[in-house]
């Protein structure tokens, strides 16, 4: 989907996302940053969970982070899982999930796009934003997810 | 605060029983929870009911059969510590002296399967396929795995336990033993966690009755102290469900570590004072992991205390003498309640091929949804 360019685009949570336009590869995670503690937030947030201060500053986090830990799901998820097959056309697709620790000091949840034996603890990913689904008017919603750095572990 | 007692309990089998409402299971457990403690319901002066996937007024509609005396019953939902929080709101209501009797229901009729994520997940997580309960005790498990070298055979091997202790648990769904490479080669769900280390959602209740120093001799020449009881949520950063991020930098005490302090603190002992535990296990890892954070070893030990099997009946430290959730199935709301009911039975020296030989003090556990945990310690 990295031919998408111009559109205007749906995203799975707007606060989650620097920017909905394309193209793709310029787009980054938003997240929050405390004036008080430090602590960074991804999307936005009423008050820092940390310290609850409400002196905050939109941020945009950074795109290459390490692999913290990560598990396989093995089963389709439950509910409107809009993901791999499209929503139950065709076989479900097992994915690998892990958290991604960035240089901000937090770790994020992601689907990882890399093969099922491919993820490690502490290897480099990197920030992908893609097409998740189109919504019933055909529009584009994207999503984030993390791959290895490495092309060869993809 | 002054002292709060338990003088009956009772429950429902844990399993799954497609005709059966859960008004009839609640009423059951209830009525065996009275009779057990020879109180009439009119001397019921309070009641919880802890539950999560029932609807409105649940407590109401079970307890509401055994007659309307007009008392308050309220239900209370906390995840998976919500009988836990419903006890610790009969304990405060009774050790403050606003109440002298209470009574503390949980059931619960779930429906088959993953439960239904849009009680804990936002639409997005649901759509990116982030919504699978297991997956935060997967990624813990993992990197606990990769921190201290714990072992998929370790964590197989508490599942293996609980399996066995649970064959002579009549009110257990399962009541079936399995062996390590049953267990090891069991479908995985999320790895490393297969189908055999995982409970599964099910259906069934428990009720305890409590009382005041006051009026308990009235009901029991050997009541139980409730000697401490404390429900809590997670500090920023505990991962759980419905978490999707978490901090590298802070590093606050995990929940049931902050929840464990609280109770030993009132109950004046500490974990190496305990007989016999019954913790959450919504998955084998789960439970090694509360051994850490409850006390029975330093962080990182867990899978050694296994090896040693300090956790099996006849061990140092028996956990989970019921089967635990892996084998009885995790009825939400009735889960800590059927804890308190298997340490009761042990404390009265009542629980047959389970017995622990002279126990004296009991702990129970629940953790879940949101960094919810209940734990609860019983002295006789
Ligand atoms: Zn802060």
């Amino acid at each position: 989907m990295m031919n998408i360019t111009q559109a205007q685009f749906a995203t799975v949570r707007d606060d989650f996302f620097s920017s909905r336009e394309g193209p793709l590869a310029d787009i980054a995670l938003a997240g929050t940053v405390c004036g008080e503690c430090g602590e960074v937030s991804l999307g936005s947030v009423p008050a820092c969970p940390n310290c609850q201060s409400t002196a905050l500053t939109p941020t945009t986090l950074s795109r290459e982070g390490e692999l913290y830990s990560y598990t396989i799901v093995r089963n389709r998820p439950p509910g409107d899982y809009k993901g791999g097959d499209k929503a139950g056309e065709g076989p479900f697709v097992p994915f690998p999930v892990g958290l991604v620790e960035l240089p901000e000091g937090i770790r994020v949840l992601s689907v990882l796009d890399c093969p099922l034996d491919a993820p490690q603890v502490g290897m480099p990913m990197q920030l992908d934003i893609y097409e998740l689904y189109r919504d019933e008017t055909g529009q584009p919603v994207l999503s984030y997810r993390f791959r290895p750095v490495d092309e060869e572990a993809r | 605060m002054r002292p709060v007692y338990i003088v009956g309990v009772g429950i429902h089998k844990f399993g799954r029983f497609e005709d059966k409402p859960y008004t009839q299971m609640g009423l059951e457990a209830a009525s065996m929870a009275l009779a057990d403690a020879n109180m009439p319901w009119r001397d019921v002066q309070q009641a919880y009911c802890g539950r999560m996937y029932l609807p409105a007024t649940t407590g109401l509609r079970v307890l509401g059969q055994l007659g309307r005396t007009g008392i308050s019953i309220i239900d209370v939902e906390a995840a998976c510590a919500s009988g836990g929080a419903a006890l610790a709101q009969a304990c405060m209501a009774i050790g403050s002296g606003a109440k002298d009797t209470a009574m503390v229901l949980g059931v619960e009729k779930m429906p088959r399967g993953f439960m239904d994520p849009r009680q804990l997940y936002e639409d997005w997580q649901i759509a990116t396929g982030l919504s699978q309960n297991p997956i935060p005790w997967a990624i813990r498990a993992r990197r606990h795995m990769y921190e201290h070298g714990t072992t998929v055979e370790q964590i197989a091997r508490i599942s293996v336990k609980n399996h066995k202790n649970s064959v002579h648990n009549p009110y257990a769904m399962y009541q079936k033993e399995f062996s390590l490479e049953q267990v090891l080669n069991s479908p995985l769900v999320n790895d490393p966690i297969n189908l055999l280390s995982i409970c599964a959602p099910n259906e069934g209740a428990a009720a305890i009755v409590l009382c005041s120093g006051d009026v308990a001799h009235k009901y029991s020449d050997a009541p139980i102290e409730v000697a401490g009881c404390s429900h809590k949520v997670a500090l920023y950063t505990h991962f759980s469900v419905p978490l999707y991020t978490q901090s590298a930098k802070v590093t606050n005490p995990h929940v049931t570590q902050l929840t464990a302090a609280e109770v030993y603190a009132q109950a004046g002992i500490g974990p190496e004072d305990v007989d016999v535990m019954e913790v959450q296990d919504t998955d084998a890892f789960c439970e090694l992991e509360a051994y850490e954070h409850i006390g029975l070893c330093p962080i990182g030990e867990g899978g050694r205390l296994v090896d040693d099997g300090d956790t099996q009946i006849g061990g140092r430290i028996p956990v989970n003498t019921s089967g635990g959730l892996i084998s009885k199935g995790e009825p939400v709301g009735a889960s800590h309640v059927g804890q308190i009911f298997e340490l009761v039975s042990q404390l009265r020296g009542r629980a047959g091929a389970r017995q622990v030989e002279g126990a004296k003090v009991g702990l129970a556990h629940v953790i879940g949804a949101g960094g919810n945990c209940a734990i609860t310690v019983l002295k006789r």
